[in-house]
Parts: C-alpha cells; structure tokens; sequence
C-alpha cells in the first residue's frame, strides 16, 4: 500500500479527526487572510486620510526670470501624484491709460505724501491664469460686483476695482492700456509694449486693507487684474507667457518630497533660483497618530502572521504525537520512516487543500460584511455634521478620494497557501524527528 | 486517589504534552492580549488624529446687529466688545482645551538702557519716524494664535505664551539673530518719546512715554513668508512682530488715554479649541446658552472644515483596526475551542480506563478541567509579560519613534482574557467531553484505534 493511498484512507475513515484539523487549518487561515484584506483596505483608508486632508505647494519661480512658462507647466501637470496646477500667477505696477494715451485717475488720498516717481497713475497688476484663485480673492476679502472672473485662456483682459471704475467712468465691455515707463522700471530711456485691454470684471474689497500708510499704488483701489498673456507682453513682448509663481495641488501630501524632487529634473529652469513653500499644515499636524495608526496595522498583521504559524506548528505537532502509537506499528512492520513521515504530511495536504480552498470564500464574505457596514457608517456620519456650508465641503472633498474596498486580494491568498504549506511541511517533520529517531520497541514500550 | 491528585500527576509526568498545550494558551492569550492593546492605542492614535485637526470656533462681535455710523470714507460699528469674564466663562467648559484673543499696536524694543533697537526693513522709504516701530500683539496663548495654529510660524526655541505669564515676549528668529538674542534676554518693551511725539504731531494729546520690562521666552520661526515685503512697513513684517501677554500689552498703553481705554473695552474675537472635534456641536450649542452673555451682539462660528473633510476617512481607519481585533479575538476562542477537543479526543483511551476502574464520569472530566485550568493559569500569567514585550518591542522595530511602552497591556485586559480564556476551557472541554461520556467504558475500550 502506498503512503499516499494510506494517507488517503486514514483520511476518509477517521473523519472526526480529519474534521478537526481542517477546521483548525480553516480558522487560521481565514484569520490570516480577513486580517490581510483589512490590513491592506486600513492602508488605503490612512491613504484617504492623507488625501483628505490635502497638500499643495507653491513654486516662486520669481528668481528665474521667465522661466515658468505654459510648457513647464504643463509638464508639472503631467508627473505622477500632481492632481492639478491650482494657479499660476504673476504681479507687479503698471501705469494706466485711455487707449488714446492720456493717464487715468488712480485714488490718492489715503495714500503716503511723497508718490515714488512714475507711479502717479499706477496701480499693482496681479497676473492670473484664475483670478478668482488670487490670495486677494481667497483670503483678502475681495469681490466680484459684475461680470466675469479670469480663467485659463483669456487674453487681453482686466478686471478693476469699483473705485477705479468710477473714477474713471469705465464699465464692462469698455477697453484701457496697461503701460510702464521709464521712471517706473528705472531705465531712461525704456521703450514700452502697452498692452489694450477689456473690461470684463468689477470687483471691490470687503474688508480694510490693514495698513494706513501705504503709498497710493500698493492701495487695493488701484489694482488691476489681467491674464498671463497680456501680462507677458507688456512686461517682454518678445517672450513667452510666464509665470512667477505657481499652486501646485498634489494627491498626497506625504508625496510632496518627492513630487518636488521630480519636478526639479524638468529641464529649462535654473531650479536653484526658485523657492518651493509647502501648504500641508492639517497632513504635518495629523502626521505622528497617523503614523502610529499605520504601524499599529503592520504590527497587528505581523502579530497575526507569527501567531498563526506557531499555532499551526503547534496543533501539528500535537497531530503527531498522537500518531505516536501508529508510527510504532508502522515501523515494525517495516515500513520506512520517510515514508511514514511522508504519509503524514500527505494527510495534512490532503485536508489543508480543502481548507485553504474554501478559507477563500469564508474571508472574503467576512471582508464583503466588513465593507459594506463601514460604507453605511460612513454615510450616516457625514450628515452629521454642525453647519451645512461644511458639509458640503466634506461631501465633495471625499469625492475625490480612493475607493475604500475590503476585499480578499490574489496577493493574500498567495501569501497564505504558500506560507501554509511551508509551515505544514516543516512542523509534521520537525515534530516527527524526535519520533523518528526511536525504535519501533522504544515507541510501543513508552506508550501510554 | 482523589481528583486533583490525579491532575498534578498528569501534568507533571506528561511533560510534554503539558508543555504543548502550555505554549498553545501561551500563544493565544498573547495574541489576544497584544490585540486588545493594539486596539487600546489605535483608540487613542484616532483620538490624537481628530484632536489634530484644530477644530474650533470664533467668538465674534455680531456687527450685522450693531449700529452704523458714518465717519469720513468709513463706517464706524458701535457693538459690545468680548469682554475677559466671557472668555473666562466659555474656557471653563469642558472639552476646551484652549482659547486666545489678541490686540494689536506699534510699540519698540530697548535695551535695559534703553537703547532703541531698528527693525528689519525690505521696503525702499524707510522713514526715520517708523525705524523702531515693531507690531505687537497681546496674547492670552500664542500657541493657540491663528499665526502658530496656521502654520505661518512655529515656535523653535523656549517655550509659548500662557496665561499666568507676567513680562514676557516671543520674537522672531530673524530678529533674534540680527541682535543676539537669547531666550532669556531681559528688553523693555517700550512706547517711546519720540512715539509719543509723533502721536502729538497728529493731535493726540493724553499721552506719555512708558516702558515694561520683559523676558524673552521663546523665539519663533517665519514658515510662510510674505510674498510682497518691499512694499510692506516694517511694522507690518513678520520679522517684526513680537507676542506679548496681555497684561504687559495694556500696562504698556497703560499711558496714552485712548490706547488704553480701548484695550481694556475687550476684544474683536476669540478663538476656543476643542479636545475632541466631534463634540463641537454640543460645546457650541452650551456656549451660546450662556446666559451672562448677550448673544445678540456675538456671533459663534465652527472652524471644523479640516475634521469635517476627514472625518469618515479617520473613523474608517479606526473601525478596520477594530474590526481586526475582534476577528482575532473571535478566531483565538475558536481555536482554544478546536484544540481542547481534539485533547480530549486523544485522551479516549485513557477515559475508557478511567471509567473502567469505577471513576464516576463527571470526576473525569473535573480532572480534565483541572488540568488544563493548571496548565492555562501559568499561560495566561506569563501571556501578560510576553504580549507586553512584543507589542512593544515590535512597535518600536516598525518605527523607532514609537518608544515600547507605547503599546502596553492594561490590567482591565489581562483580567478580561483571563476570565473569559477560563470559561472558553471550561466550556469547551465540557462539550467535547459530552460523546465520550455517553459511552459505556466497553465501547470507549473497543473503537480504540
């Protein structure tokens, strides 16, 4: 008779037993892998929190010259883990003008006696590729009246101030220059590229601007916004449309290192000359119990894993000497004890592959149940919330955010046969040594 | 031979089957226990993370319900000020951990000899008569200051401003290396002559020239700096701004009339912090029933949206790893369960010549129990010092900033897993000793194998 039909018949006629190991060998293996589909699904909801949370950065490309222009931006746009290219803006003075030339009025007259030279009739110009994603707009109060904000692909554009509108009976639709002069960018004899613009937006501050000595173009009254492109040509016609800087938008704020490192391989920018500030206040204030939620998950897994191969090695070993008896009678009829040690793992397999392969659809039920309660939770708790405006907010800042899924992956059912088998077939023979090294007179006399 | 004898004997010459099971229980009791401890610290790790967001609310005056006047190109608001026994009242409740308000004036920086010191300037016009003006800032707590809890600064030396501080200032680093300054350094914080002048210059005329001194106590770092300094006043720079308590601001203005009286009307607005961000609501809906304060003239606003945004990905994070544990825990009852059967399945034999020697079934069993409860107390005690090590030993092989005593077991869990490992022995060694009891000791003797 052949180990294999003697491990086959042990098998079938001590059924009790046999239910008993596959039980055990299914338990733990459904363990194992419900424990590694929430792990890896933990991963992905820490990812989420990251996600959640946010992170940008912005590039000062001031220093460069005109080097960030469309083309680099874009390629920024392209690098993995960059979700969008939130503004690029530039500013700085320009002097205003009827498009016959002749000056406009700016406001004065909260502004410091002595006017710098030049600047009599000029305001600052803040370049947007979206003026609604201005600082001025986002956190200095500043409003649209009428018309239209600046986005991506308006040319020769401008939105004015309320006061400035007034003063100078200019209304949407109208058109005015942008212009400098030679006292403004200090060379004599400058030749300038004015620039004709359209009225398409109205807008007013609604709250102080803080200072109360400030010379009258720095005033909030007197700034002008205007696209990239009449920015450019007014500043170098000659050059393409440049940035000073730009907002950066990443997926994961704990990527920002290495997004960064990316973007200084593009080439055509002198990398050294541009500052890189990072916005990801909420992501480094949540960073440490984010951290050591993730590693709590990676030390329960590796608790799990251990744990579950010394329990298998044990009950194995416990299989064993029970067989003890058994092994004695074998081997004194003369069977070989490789071939009775390979009866035993057969057994072992022969249970284990039916185990293993209904673990399978065990764990993945447990991880589908799993799931679906946490989806209901967290639908319940986002209308939970204290005031709507946030809720909002919260709605479709999670839109954007990865799919939450506990699911029994091809990975974690290799991981668990492989490992499992490894360990079946290691532990019945190193419990089987020190039997194996007795006689069969040694086995049957210290039976109990 | 009674019962219990027979149990000891088992236990000590079946040495190693004793030590099998033994290291069995020992293996799930640490399993279960380092679980339990895993969740313990998750629980706290999540409270840690929703307390991180800085969820708070603004207290601040209601000026849509206040009156309007006109001067010059502005409006003028008459409407109650927050005033310090309100701020006192909201920061006594629970679950508020911590508040501040600030005001703001043009002060300077002296040497004990008074000695003025210059400010840091970018700007082109560098007027004589602003050279020493430095913004500064009464703070009941800097480190709740919408500056530190936005990241635009970040305390890197000494320590922040609380409210029991008397004298003492936080500055800028860039302004501490310009001049030397040391945490510790004695300056005065001073409203100077010349100040004063200037003030007169403009028809003020209840004013006089005053000095506090102060201590440096921290000294902080410009994370975000400003993007157009050339076009900005020195006083206006970060560089230049100096954090002071709120008793030595007022006692400075203490001298110049109008300074003074509107310091001590209170303040703008207020900001509380929460412990725990899911409380918000019900601290809010407590604050505004204050009844001592007139809620007409304040309005409350939540600064949630960061916990709002993360809220259900944080939650999720936390319940996964409960749920983890709990299929651990459930699973590890279910082994012992499986193992103690197949124990007793083994011991058939012995059974069927216990019970042909006239030994009454349940005493059978009894000895059973009383082994492996021997055997389990000795696991389950030296569970407790086994799952401590590797929880926290792993725990720190993972990540060296997590020192070991991070995950620790406490007693409340020992105790649980004591208990209920006790009843899952005595249970299931019961039901599996159920078949075998029912069988006379010839059947037992006969299936042998």
């Amino acid at each position: 008779m052949s180990f294999i039909k003697r491990a086959f018949l042990h098998t079938t006629r001590k059924i009790g037993k046999s239910l008993l190991i596959f039980f055990v060998l299914l338990i733990i293996s459904t363990l194992v892998l419900t424990c590694l589909s929430v792990c890896s699904a933990t991963n992905t909801a820490v990812l989420n929190v990251r996600e959640s949370l946010g992170g940008s950065y912005t590039l000062n490309a001031k220093g460069t010259d005109g080097q960030l222009t469309n083309s680099i931006l874009d390629q920024i746009a392209q690098i993995d883990g960059v979700e969008r290219i939130d503004n690029a803006r530039s500013e700085s003075y320009a002097e205003y003008k009827t498009s016959d030339g002749v000056s406009l009025e700016v406001k004065k007259d909260a502004a410091f006696d002595d006017m710098t030279k030049g600047f009599e009739h000029a305001g600052k110009l803040q370049s947007n590729l979206y003026s609604e994603k201005d600082g001025l707009f986002v956190s200095e109060g500043f409003e649209l009246l009428e018309g239209r904000n600046i986005t991506k692909g308006d040319e020769n554009v401008a939105l004015i101030h309320e006061d400035f509108a007034k003063r100078n009976g200019l209304d949407i639709g109208d058109t005015f220059v942008l212009d400098l002069n030679g006292d403004m960018v200090e060379i004599p004899d400058y030749v300038s590229t004015p620039v004709e613009v359209e009225i398409i937006g109205i807008f007013t501050h609604t709250t102080e601007q803080e200072t109360a000595l400030n010379v009258s173009y720095t005033l909030y009254e007197n700034t002008v916004f205007t696209d990239p492109v009449s920015f450019a040509q007014l500043f170098d016609a000659r050059r393409d449309t440049y940035y000073s800087n730009a907002e950066i938008v990443v997926n994961d704020p704990a990527r920002l290192d290495a997004i960064v490192a990316e973007m200084e391989t593009i080439d055509g920018v002198d990398w050294d000359s541009c500052n890189v500030t990072y916005h990801d206040k909420d992501y480094q204030n949540a960073k440490e119990p984010l951290e050591s939620l993730g590693n709590l998950v990676s030390i329960s897994i590796v608790i799990i894993i251990i744990v579950s191969v010394a329990l298998l090695a044990l009950i194995l070993a416990l299989w064993v000497r029970n067989r003890l008896h058994e092994t004695g009678v074998f081997m004194s009829m003369g069977l070989g004890k490789f071939n009775i040690l390979l009866q035993h793992i057969t057994e072992i397999i022969l249970v284990a592959v039916l185990a293993f392969a209904l673990s399978f659809p065990v764990s993945s039920v447990i991880a589908q149940k799993v799931g679906d309660t946490l989806l209901e939770q967290t639908t319940a708790s986002v209308t939970e919330t204290v005031s709507n405006e946030n809720a909002d907010e919260a709605g479709s800042a999670a839109s954007g955010l990865s799919n939450l899924e506990v699911e029994v992956a091809p990975l974690h059912l290799l991981i668990v046969y492989g490992m499992g088998t490894l360990v079946i077939i290691l532990s019945v023979a190193i419990a089987a040594l020190p039997i194996m090294k007795m006689k069969p007179k040694e086995i049957l006399s210290s039976l109990s | 031979m009674n019962t219990p004898k027979r149990s000891l004997l088992y236990v000590i010459r079946k040495r190693s089957r004793t030590g099998l099971l033994f290291v069995i229980l020992l293996v799930v009791s640490t399993l279960v226990l380092s679980g339990l401890s895993i969740m313990d610290a998750a629980g706290d790790s999540s409270a840690e993370l929703r307390e991180s967001t800085g969820t708070s609310f603004t207290m601040e005056r209601n000026l849509s319900t206040a009156t309007r006047s006109n001067s010059g190109n502005n409006f003028v608001y008459q409407q109650e000020y927050i005033a310090d026994e309100m701020i006192e009242k909201i920061s006594d409740i629970d679950g508020i951990k911590g508040y501040n308000a600030k005001i703001g004036g043009y002060l300077e920086l002296q040497n004990l000899d008074g000695d003025r010191f210059e400010t840091i300037v970018y700007n082109k016009w560098n007027e004589e008569d602003l050279k020493y003006d430095i913004g500064t800032f009464g703070c009941f707590n800097t480190a709740y200051d919408s500056f530190f809890t936005s990241n635009q600064f970040e305390l890197s030396e000494g320590r922040h401003i609380a409210t029991d501080d008397k004298q003492v200032i936080l500055i800028s680093d860039d302004l501490a290396e310009k001049y030397n300054f040391k945490v510790g350094d004695k300056l005065k914080l001073t409203l100077s002559e010349e100040q004063v002048q200037f003030e007169k210059r403009y028809g003020v005329s209840d004013i006089s020239a005053n000095s506090v001194d102060v201590e440096i106590i921290g000294i902080y770092k410009i994370l975000e700096e400003q993007s157009d300094k050339e076009t900005l006043g020195q006083y206006e720079l970060y560089e230049n701004y100096v954090f002071t308590d709120m008793a030595t601001f007022k006692e400075v203005f203490s001298t110049w009339a109008v300074a003074a009286k509107e310091n001590e009307q209170g303040y703008e607005s207020a900001d509380f912090f929460l412990t725990d961000p899911a409380q918000l609501g019900s601290i809010m809906s407590e604050v505004s029933n204050i009844s001592s304060i007139n809620w007409n003239n304040f309005t409350l606003t939540a600064n949630d949206e960061v916990f709002q945004q993360s809220a259900s990905s944080m939650s999720n994070v936390e319940k996964l790893i409960t749920t983890m544990i709990i299929v651990v825990v459930v699973i590890a009852a279910v082994i012992i369960t499986l193992i103690l059967s197949m124990w007793v399945r083994s011991r058939m034999r012995e059974t069927g010549i216990l019970m042909s020697t006239g030994i009454p079934k349940y005493k059978i069993v009894a000895q059973y129990v009383l082994e492996t409860v021997l055997i389990a107390i000795f696991a389950f005690a030296l569970s407790y010092f086994t799952s401590n090590a590797i929880a926290g030993n792993l725990g720190h092989i993972i990540d060296s900033t997590i020192t070991a005593g991070d995950v620790h077991i406490a007693i409340s869990n020992f105790i649980l897993v004591f208990c209920t490992g006790i009843a899952v022995i005595l249970a299931s060694i019961g039901i599996s000793s159920i078949p075998v009891m029912q069988m006379n000791p010839r059947e037992i003797l006969s299936k042998m194998s």
